[in-house]
């Protein structure tokens, strides 16, 4: 069955990023909420913290994640290679066409989406070993995370607590301090930042683009898919950006 | 624009236009002066009277492609300052009038660029890939007889409307042309479209979508990003839309393959 739906040429392939992009979009939003726990309080965050990686299905979905993402980077970097190779000599001088007409959609965010794209991939990469693997890039280590009852900083006693599990093996681990601690260094809060910034610009572009992607698009449909990606980018990277933005601003301390 | 008053001096103007003797050459910006010109000349007649002083003076001629000269046929097109058919919205090259330009203007003019579409001679290209696209699928496939009756078959208005906004397309390149990908999405949905949105198309609508795909795909053009630069630049204004109209067709086509 698989091998009969044909994925393999410039609109297959766009179906799949558009898939797989709105499939990480999707993915956002449970993330936002569950970070969001941490401006609420840093108990409630970590108890979601424990909940989650009690839940066996989360490595698998995790698996599905990364394959996900990998499907997105793949097709964009195959596509790009074809689009590059579509127009072998440049011309001479070349302006947008919405120069002539404000029916086309071209921005900024449009024109550099594989820059967007290539940030927000090192920035998962950053993020995923900075958070979910615990390493602290501006502030002293919060426990190890495994078998760790053990005070590192006696100056600190707070920040080395582990909180439960007396023999469970695995420590649940102060996320949340950890969070808190990294992101109140001015730099590494800028970073986050940043980078919510240039997720907003590749979303401002492709959320209505995947839409169009996957034919749902239509005269009548498109003033209110531009309007729901807009505000789709807003809410969810104003989300993300919050965090960072409390916590430097000492407001979540 | 226009002025309105019609008052509008003759120009002069500075042409930089691409010269390219053959398929093998490696082809080069020249300069031209072209002096005297009306504003209401239109782009192919200004680049006539600049064609008679090269020739008067010995000179071969810059090649460019027309036909029609009134926006139907889809022949004549040309990049002018960096966009396809000009300055003006839903105009092509030949209905584009010197009014649109100023005393002084430097206007640089080039052929379509596309991997697809190789440069036969200065501003002309090939454009057989869109004839090709066309072969792969774009017909319907009826008996030669008596012409039907018209009102045989009931067809919504909207429908119609629709179908006969995509029909528009009279296939010139622009979209290819400006789009960043050189992608011929716009030109094959609208071809699709205006197919798949009548009954008499229908019954081949799932093969169609297919053939023309891959055969788009085979001539190596882009993918499409969905900017609509395309639209932008049509002379005909064909919606982009209609690359979504496609998207579906494809996923229809492709769920329901039973071969
Ligand atoms: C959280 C991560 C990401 C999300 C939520 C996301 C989402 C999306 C969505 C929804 C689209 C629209 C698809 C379409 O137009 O059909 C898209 C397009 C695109 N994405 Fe991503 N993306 C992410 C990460 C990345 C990464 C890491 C890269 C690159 C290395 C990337 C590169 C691109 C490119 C180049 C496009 C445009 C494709 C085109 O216009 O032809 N994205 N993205
Ligand atoms: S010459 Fe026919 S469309 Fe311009």
């Amino acid at each position: 069955m698989l091998a009969k739906l044909r994925f393999n040429n410039v609109v297959g392939k766009k179906i799949v990023m558009a898939i797989t992009g709105l499939a990480m979009c999707i993915f956002l939003v449970g993330h936002l909420v569950g970070n969001l726990l941490l401006i609420w309080g840093k108990d409630k965050f970590n108890a979601y913290g424990s909940f989650l990686i009690s839940l066996p299905i989360v490595p698998i979905i995790e698996l599905g994640l990364l394959a996900i993402l990998l499907f997105h980077v793949w097709d964009a970097l195959v596509l790009l290679k074809g689009n590059y190779e579509a127009r072998p000599i440049p011309y001479h001088s070349k302006t947008w066409g919405r120069t002539k007409s404000k029916k086309s959609k071209k921005t900024w965010a449009s024109t550099f989406m594989m820059t967007s794209g290539i940030i927000i991939l090192l920035f998962i990469v950053f993020h995923v070993w900075h958070f979910k693997y615990h390493n602290p890039v501006a502030s002293r280590p919060v426990g190890d995370g495994h078998n760790s009852s053990i005070v590192l900083f006696p100056g600190q006693p707070t920040v080395g607590q582990t909180t439960s599990g007396q023999n469970s093996g695995k420590e649940a681990f102060d996320l949340a301090q950890l969070v808190v601690n990294e992101l109140s260094n001015p730099i590494v809060a800028g970073i986050y930042i940043l980078c919510m910034i240039t997720l907003a610009l590749h979303l401002y572009h492709a959320v209505s683009s995947a839409f169009t992607s996957l034919g749902a698009n239509h005269p009548r449909y498109q003033k209110g898919l531009m309007w729901f990606g807009n505000i789709f980018t807003f809410v969810v990277c104003g989300g993300f950006t919050l965090i960072p933005l409390l916590i430097v601003l000492k407001v979540v301390q | 624009m226009s002025a309105s008053n019609g008052t509008k001096k003759n120009m002069n103007l500075k042409l930089l236009v691409w010269r390219q003797s053959g398929g093998k050459d490696k082809g080069k910006m020249t300069t031209y002066q072209a002096n005297d010109i009306s504003p209401d000349m239109s782009f192919l007649e200004m680049l006539d009277v600049v064609n008679e002083n090269i020739i008067r003076d010995g000179g071969e001629p810059i090649a460019f492609e027309h036909d029609c000269r009134e926006g139907i046929c889809g022949s004549c097109g040309v990049m002018i300052n960096g966009v396809a058919h000009g300055p003006d919205e839903g105009t092509a090259a030949c209905q584009l009038h010197m009014r649109s330009f100023n005393d002084g203007d430097e206007i640089v003019i080039e052929p379509w660029r596309a991997r697809a579409f190789p440069v036969i001679r200065d501003l002309v290209v090939d454009r057989s890939a869109l004839d090709r696209i066309i072969a792969a699928g774009g017909y319907i496939s009826v008996n030669t007889g008596n012409a039907p009756d018209g009102n045989a078959i009931p067809i919504p208005k909207e429908m119609s409307n629709d179908a006969m906004d995509s029909a528009a397309c009279i296939g010139c390149g622009a979209c290819i042309a400006q789009c960043k990908n050189a992608s011929a999405a716009l030109f094959t949905s609208a071809k699709i479209a205006h197919l798949a949105l009548l009954p008499q198309g229908d019954p081949e609508r799932g093969e169609r979508v297919i053939r023309m795909v891959a055969q788009m795909d085979a001539e190596k053009f882009g993918s499409c990003s969905n900017e609509g630069e395309c639209e932008a630049v049509c002379p005909k204004e064909i919606q982009m839309t209609n690359i979504s109209l496609m998207n579906r067709e494809y996923e229809r086509a492709i769920l329901a393959n039973k071969k």
